[in-house]
């Protein structure tokens, strides 16, 4: 391992130094490490050093090495590769890490590494009694939430198709990752889709490719915004389950109640949703207005839809 | 190439330019700002970016390591004097935990500052670009204060799998958020086990003026179904639309024909997967399991009669 290390440093140091494109076989001369007998032994370990270098973050790029562009090279741009020092204190650095400890994505918490590039941190912190995940691994939110930042287009599989779209937003909302883009050339309307059915996320040509819309409300597009069709129904939930309607849908009003039953005004964001909540009640919740739902969910219950 | 390997690297590219910016530093700092388990591994690290440098490789190309008694000095490592740039899932992965916890108003003032530095130096603005909801209600409070200060707590709590009410006292011991919900892990007096329950089916919290006292929990901060032998298991196909059972349920998916999914789901109470079933309407077919079908019936008829009545 530690042969691997050297070579890898070296191999860094280099690409950082140097200034110029250099070609696969200018760092096989030049940098130690590199004395494997065979061509293909070379290129084998090359190619793993490549990997590791990009996986750890370093922009590596291939770009001509003249302007008659007959051959190329590696260049790494100082640039690219310093980290932007936010210029945080121990203090907030330890904060980070307590949050990057007690915040998952996918079972996962966020690389130590991320803290250590910022400077490191004391791990001698309580961390709160609180935890949360946030579903989804980070490899694929990480190309999308770049390309949002540098507005790059992206592009993946969703559904039968591949697409390739303009990241305007990124939104974590009811337990799962979206991603609000329009869905063909124009700018508008904007579509949704959701993180977790997209595969081979991938970013595409150069930044600044496009410009977000002035007018583009990221809380009309993701699911739970506040923006959709105003519809209420009124439902009378059983008394010991009403508490539970009440936590799980913000603006519910008591219209009126008894004994054993409360009747709730609630508003409906969206219908397929709303009945396949209300049957979570069983027997226990009835939709008394409007008729056309009540309808809908007898209809859905009957299974003839 | 193994991940000990790239993380060992991920820890050297970011403690040279460490030591390199403030003129040095102790062993100590570096074992604990760096997360290395000894001096003696920091020393180890060292050594080996004592072997490393710019072509040449003659005493001044080489990186140039001074290691007295407990001081470290680093020079001829001008090509590392800048930290290498998060990788963006590091970026958003730092973001995310921090807003998630600044919204949850549990967090100290520093973590809000360091957001908005962090959220600046890269170029990204939050509540716009990035948009984390994790809505905490509360009740989120109410049973992490309880739970911090070892006050039992009173709950009416409305089981997900049956809509039954019952009173529980709760020695708390976790609260998080998973998969979309928040949930109260506690040692339940009433089923005298821990147990897990969805904040958003507790109706009503009443924190007791005793102390209890905690237990190590190590139990992971997650909201997992374990099956039983007991389970009734339900076999049934989905539609394209409904695909997204096999993502949010803790089931087994094979893809059949004509993007059909076969799910097979365990379920304690065969009225889980009935309701399922129900909610998802003519897109899902039930191919086996006899106790779900029958409950898949009585469920239907149990509702029927009550819009019949009402």
């Amino acid at each position: 391992m530690q042969r691997v290390i050297e070579r890898i440093l070296n191999l860094l140091a280099f690409l950082l130094t140097v200034n110029h494109p250099v070609t696969a076989e200018d760092i096989r001369h030049t940098v130690a490490g590199y004395d494997q007998d065979s061509d293909a032994a070379f290129r084998r370990t090359f190619e793993r050093d490549k990997d590791l270098l990009r996986s750890l973050g370093v922009p590596l790029k291939m770009t001509a090495t003249d302007i008659w562009e007959v051959e190329h090279g590696y260049v790494i741009r100082e640039d690219e590769y310093a980290v932007k020092d936010p210029g945080l204190t121990d203090e907030e650095r330890s904060a980070l890490l307590a949050a990057a400890q007690v915040v998952q994505f996918g079972g996962q918490p966020t690389e130590m590494s991320a803290i250590f590039k910022l400077g490191g941190a004391s791990s001698l912190i309580s961390t709160p009694a609180i935890g949360a995940d946030l579903g989804e691994d980070l490899e694929g939110l990480g190309v999308l939430f770049d390309a949002i930042a540098s507005r790059r287009e992206v592009r993946f599989a969703y559904g039968d198709r591949r697409r390739t779209v303009h990241p305007y937003a990124l939104a974590h909302r009811l337990g799962h990752w979206y991603l609000a883009a329009p869905e063909r050339k124009e700018p508008l309307p904007v579509k949704a889709f959701r993180v977790d059915r997209m595969a081979g996320i991938e970013p595409h040509g150069d930044g600044d490719a496009f410009e977000v819309p002035a007018n583009f409300d990221s809380n009309a597009v993701f699911p739970g915004g506040r923006d959709r069709e105003e519809l209420h129904a009124l439902v009378r939930f059983a008394s010991d389950v009403a508490p539970v309607a009440q936590n799980q849908v913000s603006g519910t009003e008591v219209v009126d109640h008894a004994d054993d039953w409360v009747e709730l005004r609630v508003p409906v964001h969206n219908r397929h949703a709303f009945i396949g909540w209300m049957l979570g009640f069983d027997d226990r919740a009835v939709v008394l207005e409007p008729a056309e739902l009540r309808e809908s969910v007898i209809a859905h219950v009957r299974g003839d839809r | 190439m193994s991940a000990r390997t790239q993380s060992r690297i991920a820890r050297m590219l970011a403690m040279i330019p460490y030591v390199v910016e403030h003129g040095g530093a102790s062993l100590a700092d570096l074992r604990e700002r760096f997360d290395y388990p000894s001096d003696k591994a920091v020393v180890k690290d060292l050594n080996v970016i004592f072997m490393t440098g710019l072509p040449g490789y003659g005493p001044g190309d080489l990186i140039d390591v001074d290691i007295f008694e407990d001081e470290v000095v680093i020079e001829s490592a001008d090509h590392f004097r800048s930290a290498l740039r998060l990788t963006p899932g590091e970026a958003l992965g730092l973001l995310a935990a921090g807003s998630t916890l600044v919204a949850s108003g549990q967090a100290p003032p520093a973590l809000a500052s360091a957001v908005d530095k962090l959220a600046t130096a890269i170029g990204v603005e939050l509540d716009d670009q990035v948009i984390l909801d994790v809505p905490t209600p509360q009740i989120v409070h109410d049973l992490r204060y309880a739970l911090e200060s070892h006050n039992p707590v009173r709950i009416v709590y409305v089981a997900a799998s049956t809509n039954e009410t019952t009173t529980r006292v709760v020695e708390g011991e976790a609260v998080f958020f998973n998969l979309g919900a928040w949930y109260f892990r506690g040692y339940c007096r009433l089923a005298d086990d821990d147990r897990l329950f969805r904040v958003d089916r507790i109706a009503s919290v009443e924190v007791l003026d005793e102390e209890f006292v905690p237990v190590a929990a190590d139990s992971p901060a997650v909201a997992i179904y374990e099956p039983s032998p007991d389970d009734h298991i339900a076999v049934f196909d989905v539609g394209p639309t409904s695909r997204w059972v096999a993502d949010y349920y803790p089931v087994e998916s094979e893809q059949l024909t004509d993007g059909v999914v076969r799910i097979t789901m365990h379920v304690a109470d065969p009225l889980v997967a009935a309701r399922l079933l129900l909610q998802l309407g003519d897109d899902a077919t039930l191919v086996e399991g006899t106790a779900v079908d029958e409950a898949l019936h009585d469920l239907r008829d149990r509702i029927l009669e009550a819009y019949a009545t009402i």
